[in-house]
């Protein structure tokens, strides 16, 4: 679309881009969250998580020592189900994982 | 349909603009009638298209693998959706359809990047997807920290505050919708949502007439939400 338009309007069309990107992932998930996929009741389970440990890592909020085992028996999923959606869950701007 | 129907220059979103603008918006748009149910899109189609809602409501929706209707998000006059269509070759990643009878404008891709060339607009614009991904934002955050009660309470507040008006009675949420939509758009049963709307009903908080819900007691609605936190 940035062809179309004069140059005096490209970030107001980067920053809409840039938005409608996040309403995509963030609808996305919504929907995961409400069908009770794996994908979203393991979101859900780490929101919960972040929450009751109530830490914070620069400016975000972060869960430490959890390991992806525990999580993975919490959520019902084998270690390599976990790892593609904490992977989806990471590509998309939702959580950050750091291996410790 | 007795309520005025006004052209897509009248909608809020170009409310700053000049007379001149707004009558360049009014060349360049379609008006389309679309009855109660009908699509407007689904899932998959080419995004090609911006609609502006002049009158009526439509709802945004998914479709679970396993068959069951995933609501997202309500619009209402004034509001735009597709916005997908900002993306070169992009497809429609849900339905819409018309709740009631509905009047929506609509312009292309081209159009619209016209129309974006106005730094009042984009700024519209931009504001109103802010508002969008909060909504999205919200609903995740209510899903994961509140119960059913809960969620219902924080829906019903929302509606009211979007579709609301105020009697003697009451607010009323100038919506048709069943308990089956109100289980959508909470991500509950019916049943579940059903036994939370009877006890909200008999603890005199809420009352429904016709599919329309009225919020008797919002203090005690909020609470309701806040309890469940």
């Amino acid at each position: 679309m940035n062809d179309r338009i004069s140059p005096g309007t490209a970030d107001a069309v980067k920053e809409i881009e840039s938005l409608v990107a996040e309403m995509d992932a963030m609808s996305s998930l919504l929907a995961e969250i409400k069908a009770g996929t794996k994908v979203g009741n393991t979101f859900v389970l780490l929101l919960n998580l972040f929450l009751m440990e109530n830490t914070r890592s620069g400016d975000s909020k972060a869960v430490h020592d959890l390991s992806v085992h525990n999580l993975a028996d919490a959520v019902n999923l084998d270690s390599e189900e976990l790892a593609e959606i904490l992977e989806y869950l990471t590509n998309r701007g939702f959580i950050q994982c750091q291996e410790i | 349909m007795s309520k005025a129907i006004r052209c897509m220059k009248d909608l809020t979103i170009f409310s700053t603009l000049d007379v001149n603008e707004r009558n360049k918006i009014g060349e360049l748009a379609c008006k389309r009638f679309y009855a109660k149910n009908e699509f407007l899109f689904r899932e998959g189609d080419p995004a090609d298209t911006i609609y502006l809602i002049k009158s009526g409501k439509v709802k945004l929706f998914k479709v679970s693998s396993g068959g069951k209707e995933i609501i997202l998000d309500i619009l209402k006059d004034d509001d735009f959706f597709g916005e997908n269509t900002f993306f070169d070759q992009a497809q429609h990643n849900m339905n819409a359809q018309a709740m009631e009878n509905a009047y929506v404008c609509s312009c292309t891709k081209e159009h619209f990047a016209l129309l974006l060339q106005n730094p009042k607009t984009s700024m519209k614009i931009i504001q109103l997807l802010g508002e969008k991904l909060n909504n999205y934002t919200n609903q995740v955050a209510s899903i994961a920290f509140h119960d059913v009660k809960g969620r219902v309470a924080a829906m019903l507040l929302k509606l009211a505050g979007e579709y609301g008006s105020s009697s003697l009675e009451g607010t009323t949420i100038n919506i048709e919708l069943t308990h089956n939509d109100l289980a959508s758009l909470v991500n509950a049963s019916r049943v579940m949502v059903s036994n939370v709307v009877g006890s909200l009903r008999q603890d005199g908080i809420i009352e429904t007439k016709d599919h329309r819900f009225i919020l008797l007691d919002l203090n005690a609605l909020a609470s309701a939400m806040d309890n469940t936190a």
